[in-house]
């Protein structure tokens, strides 16, 4: 129990936006599964993986107190997944936006969109975050 | 965290996200090369001329235009088309000679449609509305008259004289934007009256009467008294068909729009009419009891007519009502002379018009946009996407039945007829007077006409039907003349399940002006071939059969039937009533026939034997049926097999459709048809040659057959690489290659004629490939040799937006079709294009398509026969068709992967007769193939059909499908095709899309056309190969023999080009490379030296 404490006391803020940045990146990548998973052509399976890697290593370098290194790790994995995710949503994007049926951006989409989006904005801003008091 | 320290992570992470960027956008770059090298004026191949022989312009044009400029050339479309109203405009009712209206008779006209017309539909069927004329201007005598300035809309004599304040309160409530752009019409966004969202993707709208009475020209109505036009519209277009009742009351979708409104169709069925117009049509009918109007025209712009019940009652008093179906760019001229007598309607209709849409037994078996069939097992094969279905269809979840058979249309309204007044079993309660408002054909006129002394003669294969037409009445006028067979329902025929239908269309023509009183002789020539029936289960080909063929003339499909009745000794007095008018026995011919299953089963051109191809598309037959049957309609027993839809009370639909479960082969089959894995294995066949310097150029294959080996040296010339690429990108264009001088070309919409403009970068600026709008050298040679274009091109000139198919069909003129093909392949020499993507052909299969304004007819023989004459005149310019939509396309919703079951005979003789006869009698060059499946197959992978289309056909050009990239499933669905596995069974040859790379198919697949290429590492993939050079070899084909060919000499080269902004890419992506090494170099020496210092330090 002293250990955790310990732990936490150690921690500066930017240790706790890392922890709101895993969640948002558990959620995304979940979202993201949900809403494509059973479409091969818009769904990036390796853009997922990136995303849970990205957590892993992160969790990984905090338990052997890296935790400095935690943001850029997370930060380039979410950026690397958004670079995915757009690859394969690109074609959706032109056949909503100029296709010929008639349609629009489902809900879907919208929400992969948004949570990448935010994902990206909080992953990079945690880079400049201190993770730990000690950090100099 | 120091500074310095800050500032590395800030270049690190921007440099990062820079070049991600980069490594992201430049593949999307790639594949939209010609987008965007169009967009920048900067072209991927360029023409050289190599040696010193001089040719004329003459010499190099293969194709020639008879127009000397392109103000001419618009001006003769603005006529064309005129003309094509004129004759196609359908006059249905006309009591007590409403109509004509006296010249500048003081008329009202209502509607939002008044001020918002249909002029086309929208997707590929669109046309430019830029220079359209509105009803309003039209009836205020506006025309395109001026040759010096075809654009300006010249007024003329008043032809109507309309109340403006009305006109102008409509224009206000419509928000009409007076047309432009490349849409179906002016989209009127006046939110009351004109709501974004209703129940469906389409809402009718219009201004209540109440509202209408509170408008500043309702003061002025009794002053314009002389007659009140209501015109009134359905629009249509790609994507989407018509809903028959509300989303919210679907019985399958779940659209979630909102409850009928007023602005929708009552029940929500927009093929009815709305609430909203119901109250403007009763306000009107009050207005002429009130005699402050003298009489009602309703004017139905629409192509998709709607169910006409309230005419045929006489519910509003309306006195005439015409069809217009969407009017193209002049076609409300036509109309308004045609109101006025300066011309006389001659057109009938190409669909039955329907008293009752639930009458119509199709609409049981046809999805709409918010009614879907699907298999109801469909999950347990792992299809689906529960998330989406409710809103959207997958690609592998949904079928339909054409458990109609050969009753489509007036084939089963005269049918089922003839069998109620000769007392047939099993026909059941049947009042054809509450099913049909008026039937296949039908159309009054100013006049009235007689025909008399048929005489048939035969010679050959063919018939010549000759008839006497007099004019009975007053005016000048046409009349198309149809001619139909009876063909013998024999015990063979149905022992053997032949359907055959009382009457049938085989074909038609149309007289010319007769004058009042006068008379005049028409002769149609008419193919035997179509006595035949397709005999699936007997002969398993065409046969003729033991037993009475009667050649019938008639005005309409009805009339036809009672004069077969009368031949038959049928009265209306002896049959108790139950035949409904007289027929004319000498308007008959019989002609006795003897079963012949070999003189029809051969193709007339080559011989071909003509035998069963489709038994899989048939749900009985296919293999995989597991334990679905389907009973298809019977003339034997009408009660026992007809199923009408119904409606609840509550405006629901019990559609009464066939029900089909999965089975697992059907699964395997539409899985395993995509998946190159499966279907390409590695072979023994050698790989042809690549890169061969035989110096051959495609020019010199001008002439030569397609079987001439000469093919096969410049076939060697091609690289692997330009193989690909020809084969990878071919959305509306085909593309340049380098190593046989092969130009690049263009192709474009649509349905019924191109939509271009005569723009200075060839295909009117929208591709990167043609090189040869006729406009560029119009002007021929400067004293420096060089071409002088026409001054008007890049002035916004733009391609004739014809009327919909329907009025084409409606003409029964074939001498007309042909002016107008002949200036769609003009259009096409001098836009650039050397491909039309159409002629629209699917069957009007139920009047709720989507797509019923690209398409010509419910009958196959009036589709073919009034296309081929088009088709070929518009092959005479160079301009390849793709006739479309091949096959069994003939609905939206779904119609990603939907899979369509039919009986052979069905196939044959009501779907695929029109591209038939196209493709023989048109020498249509070319295939669209459509999205939809036959049985299981794709139909951008039916082997079968390819085969019917090369060998039944003789098609020689490309087969090409929508169904690649991002069209292969629309937004949602799953991808069902492979283009690689198209090619190498023969499908298809090309894609309409623009892969840019060679990028894997959108199947799950990793697959990429470099992955079987020769002395690669994943094995010898020869037939593949020989495969893909078949298709180039097409492509090239089709090109050599098209008008992409002029201004190439033996002595130009096509050359390749990096457009400049790919080479800016290339740059940037490597600075961006730079930066990213660069701050994480910075990074790294900072540390390093810190390491270094601190070690020191210690």
């Amino acid at each position: 129990m002293e250990k955790i404490k310990n732990f936490f006391k150690s921690k500066s803020y930017g240790f706790y936006v890392t922890v709101a940045v895993v969640l948002l990146t558990l959620i995304t990548s979940i979202v993201y599964a949900d809403s494509y998973g059973r479409n091969e052509r818009y769904m990036s399976w390796a853009g997922f993986a990136v995303m849970l890697a990205g957590i892993f290593v992160a969790a990984g370098l905090t338990a052997f107190k890296r935790c400095e290194f935690a943001p850029p790790v997370l930060a380039l994995a979410n950026f690397v997944a958004m670079m995915l995710y757009i690859t394969n949503i690109y074609n959706y994007v032109v056949v909503v936006m100029v296709g010929i049926d008639i349609s629009s951006f489902s809900t879907q989409f919208i929400a992969c969109t948004t949570l990448f989006a935010i994902l990206l904005v909080a992953s990079v801003a945690n880079i400049f975050f201190k993770q730990s008091k000690e950090e100099k | 965290m120091n500074v310095k320290l800050k500032l590395q992570k800030a270049a690190i992470t921007a440099s990062t996200i820079f070049f991600g960027v980069m490594m992201t956008a430049t593949p999307i770059l790639w594949a939209n090369e010609d987008t965007i090298s169009s967009a920048l004026g900067q072209p991927i191949s360029d023409t050289v001329t190599v040696g010193d022989k001089k040719y004329t312009a003459e010499e190099l044009e293969y194709y020639k235009s008879d127009f000397k400029s392109i103000k001419e050339l618009v001006m003769n479309g603005f006529k064309v088309q005129e003309k094509e109203q004129a004759e196609g405009t359908v006059l249905l009712k006309n009591d007590n000679d409403a109509l004509p209206l006296a010249k500048g008779a003081k008329v009202n006209v209502f509607g939002v449609t008044g001020a918002a017309p249909f002029y086309g539909a929208s997707g590929s069927g669109g046309i430019d509305t830029t220079e359209a004329i509105g009803w309003y201007d039209a009836f205020r005598g506006y025309a395109h008259t001026n040759p010096s300035e075809p654009k300006e809309k010249v007024k003329g004599d008043t032809l109507l004289d309309i109340n403006e304040k009305l006109a102008t309160d409509y224009t206000a409530w419509s928000h009409a934007s007076g047309g432009g752009g490349w849409g179906s019409s002016a989209t009127p966004d006046y939110p009351e009256y004109y709501p974004s969202s209703s129940t469906s993707k389409v809402n009718i709208g219009d201004v209540p009467w109440e509202t209408v009475k509170t408008g500043t020209g309702y003061a002025d109505v009794e002053q314009y008294g002389d007659a009140a036009i209501y015109v009134i519209k359905r629009t249509g277009g790609e994507g989407y068909d018509l809903p028959a009742t509300s989303g919210k009351n679907a019985q399958y979708g779940n659209q979630n729009y909102a409850v009928a409104s007023t602005n929708d169709g009552t029940y929500g069925d927009y093929l009815q009419l709305s609430p909203t117009e119901k109250t403007v049509l009763a306000g009107l009918k009050e207005l002429k009891e009130q005699k402050k109007i003298k009489k009602i025209v309703l004017i139905l712009n629409m192509a998709s007519t709607i169910q006409l019940d309230f005419l045929k009652e006489d519910t509003y008093g309306v006195d005439a009502c015409l069809l217009t179906g969407s009017v193209g760019e002049v076609g409300t001229v036509a109309v308004a002379k045609l109101l006025t007598g300066e011309y006389n309607f001659s057109g009938g209709v190409s669909t039955t018009l329907w008293y009752d849409n639930l009458k119509n037994p199709v609409n049981s078996n046809f999805m709409d946009q918010n009614y879907f069939f699907t298999y109801s097992n469909y999950a347990d094969f792992g299809f689906g996407n529960p998330a989406l279905d409710n809103q959207y269809q997958s690609t592998f979840t949904t079928y339909t039945v054409y458990q109609e058979g050969m009753y489509l249309g007036y084939k089963y309204t005269e049918t089922r007829y003839e069998d109620y007044v000769a007392g047939a079993e099993k026909v059941g309660e049947y009042d054809y007077g509450n099913v049909v408002a008026y039937p296949f054909g039908y159309g009054l006129s100013y006049t009235d006409f007689s025909f008399s002394n048929m005489r048939v003669s035969k010679s050959g294969k063919s018939y010549t039907v000759t008839v006497d037409v007099k004019n009975e009445g007053g005016y000048a006028g046409k009349t198309p003349v149809q001619i139909y067979v009876a063909k013998p329902n024999t015990s063979y025929a149905i022992e053997n399940g032949i359907q055959v239908p009382s009457v049938e269309l085989i074909d038609f023509g149309k007289t010319g002006e007769i004058p009042a009183g006068q008379t005049q002789s028409i002769s149609i020539e008419v193919n035997e071939k179509y006595f035949a029936s397709y005999d699936t289960f007997g002969a398993g080909t065409y046969v003729t059969m033991n037993g009475d063929y009667y050649l019938i003339a008639a005005q309409d499909a009805h009339e036809a039937v009672n004069n077969l009745l009368a031949a038959k000794g049928y009265t209306p007095e002896n049959t108790s009533g139950r035949m409904d008018a007289a027929g004319d026995a000498d308007l008959t011919e019989k002609l006795g026939y003897r079963f012949d299953d070999k003189t029809f089963a051969y193709t007339e051109k080559d011989g071909y034997p003509i035998i069963n191809q489709f038994g899989f598309a048939d749900i009985n037959t296919y293999e995989g049926k597991g334990n679905n049957s389907v009973k298809y309609y019977d003339r034997t027993d009408w009660n026992g097999t007809v199923k009408l839809p119904e409606r609840n009370a509550d405006g629901t639909l019990i559609k009464h459709n066939a029900v089909l479960t999965m089975t697992q082969k059907m699964a395997d089959d539409m899985r395993d048809q995509m998946d190159a894995g499966k279907v390409i294995k590695p072979d023994d066949v050698e790989y042809p040659t690549y890169g061969a310097q035989n110096g051959l150029v495609l020019l010199d294959m001008k002439g030569l057959s397609y079987e001439n080996p000469l093919w096969d040296d410049l076939l060697d010339q091609l690289t692997w690489d330009e193989t690909v690429d020809l084969l990878s990108n071919g959305r509306h264009k085909t593309q340049p290659i380098e190593s046989v001088s092969k130009p690049g070309t263009g192709d474009e919409n649509g349905p019924n004629g191109f939509k271009a403009q005569y723009s200075e970068a060839s295909g009117g600026g929208r591709f990167n490939g043609p090189t040869n709008p006729y406009a560029e050298r119009a002007g021929g040679f400067d004293a420096d040799g060089n071409y002088i274009p026409d001054p008007d091109l890049g002035k916004g000139y733009t391609t004739t937006g014809f009327s919909s198919n329907g009025v084409l069909a409606a003409t029964f003129n074939k001498e007309l079709a042909e002016e107008i093909g002949k200036q769609i392949g003009e259009e096409g020499l001098w836009a650039g294009m050397s491909g039309l993507l159409g002629i629209g052909l699917n069957i009007i299969r139920s009047p709720y398509a989507g797509r019923t304004a690209e398409y010509v007819s419910e009958d196959a023989i009036l589709s073919g026969l009034i296309s081929a004459p088009e088709v070929a005149a518009i092959e005479s310019k160079g301009v390849h068709c793709f006739i479309k939509h091949a096959a069994m396309n003939d609905c939206e919703t779904a119609r990603h992967g939907v899979n369509t079951w039919a009986t052979e005979q069905t196939m044959r003789e009501n779907y695929l007769r029109a591209f038939e006869i196209c493709i023989t009698e048109g020498n249509s060059f070319s295939v669209m193939t459509s999205f939809s499946r036959m049985g299981t197959d794709a139909v951008a992978n039916c082997v079968p059909f390819t085969k019917w289309l090369r060998n039944e056909c003789g098609l020689p050009g490309i087969v090409e499908t929508d169904c690649a990239g991002d069209m292969t499933d629309g937004a949602h669905g799953e991808a069902y095709v492979s283009r690689i596995v198209n090619v190498y069974t023969g499908a298809t040859d090309l894609n309409e899309y623009n892969y840019g790379a060679d990028v894997p198919d959108y199947t799950g697949s990793t697959y990429t056309y470099d992955y079987f290429k020769p002395n690669g590492a994943n094995g010898n993939y020869g037939k593949l190969a020989r495969a893909m050079r078949e298709s180039a070899k097409r492509i090239m084909y089709h090109t050599v023999t098209s008008n992409g060919m002029n201004k190439y000499s033996s002595n130009s080269r096509v050359i390749r080009l990096t457009p400049p902004w790919e080479t800016a890419v290339i740059a940037v992506d490597v600075v961006s490379g730079v930066l990213l090494a660069a701050s994480v170099g910075w990074l790294a020496a900072t540390t390093v030296i810190d390491i270094v210092k601190k070690r020191k330090e210690n």
